[in-house]
């Protein structure tokens, strides 16, 4: 008796003490991953501007009346000015939220281009959204060059001028309604300025 | 039971104890993730990795674990693994790491690495017990590549990204096959072709 409780207590101590060693020495080359990973991503979004500042080193937040952040964005800046403004918002996808990153040229109003930040999708079907092909077809709109339904990007098949993929309407609607809401909070900046 | 060289431990998981096909172990991540030939590699690799660990530590272990409680003990081997493959690769292997990422825990409940701890390592020394993990990790490996690939061609009409069926194929291909029905499917066929090829050479 003695024995079993000795040997699974001394098991379960030695790999929990392994873990906590790992866990600890990988926790920072984790965030750095994947704050590499969203800086690389801005990068992409603002790739046309031509930035000169590193994006992801340059937050932007949107506060409410009583000084709150409720929202977080990453400017573009180029000789000073800033040129553009990517915002993250997520849309409800088939397998769960689609998180998009959206940049907006603050220039010409328009959409520079769209990133996927996470999404479950079905692979190979709606995980298509993540193909530079489809989402390049966001590239240029705004909300004022665009067929609107209900306010928001549509797909094809609903009216509006985004084409789905073949067997995945779900998640290009979602991706529609997320960069639609970028777009919308990029326009709202606008009329403050 | 006859005593078998190393090279029959090594060998055998790739046909004749086909994890996948001839013993039918590790369904959920099988029918899963192999909706690409990319996906079924990735996969097949991580869990060969985690297979040669724990059957190692598994073996070494073997003589101090008493049978009672043999089962929870494995388990939490083989979830340490897990854990630490994924917290290394989600460090050092971003690219990789996203791909599969919601696959590694997978692994855990992956009942090849309990099978073969429970059925081999527990009951061979370490470098038998090294090379039946091996062994066994080539075959999940080559089975979910080539299951992954025979859904991604009819599914998309590509292999490893690579276009091969042409354009007019891929808008409009069979769709089924990378949905979880052909999963079942092609496993179908795939473990009909092994049953015929071994019957045969009996």
């Amino acid at each position: 008796m003695i024995r079993l409780i000795f040997s699974l207590t001394l098991i379960t101590l030695i790999c929990g003490a392994l873990l906590a060693i790992v866990y600890d020495k990988t926790k920072e080359p984790i965030q750095k991953a994947e704050i590499a990973e969203k800086g690389l991503k801005l990068n992409n979004v603002f790739s046309s501007l031509e930035p000169d500042n590193n994006p992801i080193e340059n937050p932007y937040y949107l506060t409410n009346n009583s000084g709150d952040t409720i929202k977080m964005g990453y400017l573009a800046i180029k000789n000073g000015d800033t040129v553009g403004i990517a915002f993250e918002d997520t849309g409800i996808g088939y397998a769960g939220k689609v998180m998009v990153l959206t940049g907006v040229d603050l220039s010409k109003n328009c959409i520079t281009s769209v990133e996927i930040l996470s999404q479950s999708e079905t692979p190979g079907l709606g995980a298509k959204i993540q193909d530079s092909l489809w989402r390049f077809q966001f590239a240029g709109k705004s909300l004022d060059n665009s067929t609107l339904i209900n306010g928001n990007f549509g797909v094809l098949k609903d009216g509006g001028d985004i084409d789905a993929i073949s067997g995945a309407t779900i998640s290009p609607r979602a991706v529609c309604a997320a960069v639609s809401q970028s777009v919308r909070t990029a326009d709202t900046l606008k009329i403050r300025n | 039971m006859k005593k078998k060289g190393p090279f029959f431990e090594l060998a055998k998981g790739i046909v004749k104890e086909n994890p996948v096909l001839v013993l039918v172990l590790g369904m959920c991540p099988t029918l899963a993730v192999t909706t690409s030939a990319k996906n079924g590699i990735a996969m097949g690799i991580a869990a060969t990795a985690v297979l040669i660990g724990s059957n190692s530590v598994i073996s070494l272990i073997r003589k101090f674990v008493p049978d009672e409680v043999r089962i929870p003990i494995f388990i939490v081997v083989i979830a340490s693994f897990v854990t630490v493959i994924q917290l290394v690769m989600n460090a050092y292997f971003y690219e990789l790491f996203k791909v599969l990422g919601l696959f590694i825990p997978l692994i855990v409940v992956n009942c090849i690495i309990l099978g073969r701890a429970e059925a081999f390592a527990s009951k061979n020394n370490v470098f038998l017990s090294i090379l039946d993990g091996i062994g066994m990790g080539i075959g999940f490996t080559l089975t979910l590549f080539f299951l992954g690939a025979f859904r991604e061609i009819l599914g998309s009409g590509t292999v490893l990204g690579f276009n091969i069926l042409g354009e007019s194929y891929s808008k409009n291909p069979m769709l089924i096959m990378i949905l979880p029905p052909g999963g079942f499917l092609m496993l179908g066929l795939m473990m009909a072709f092994v049953k015929v090829f071994t019957e045969k050479r009996k």
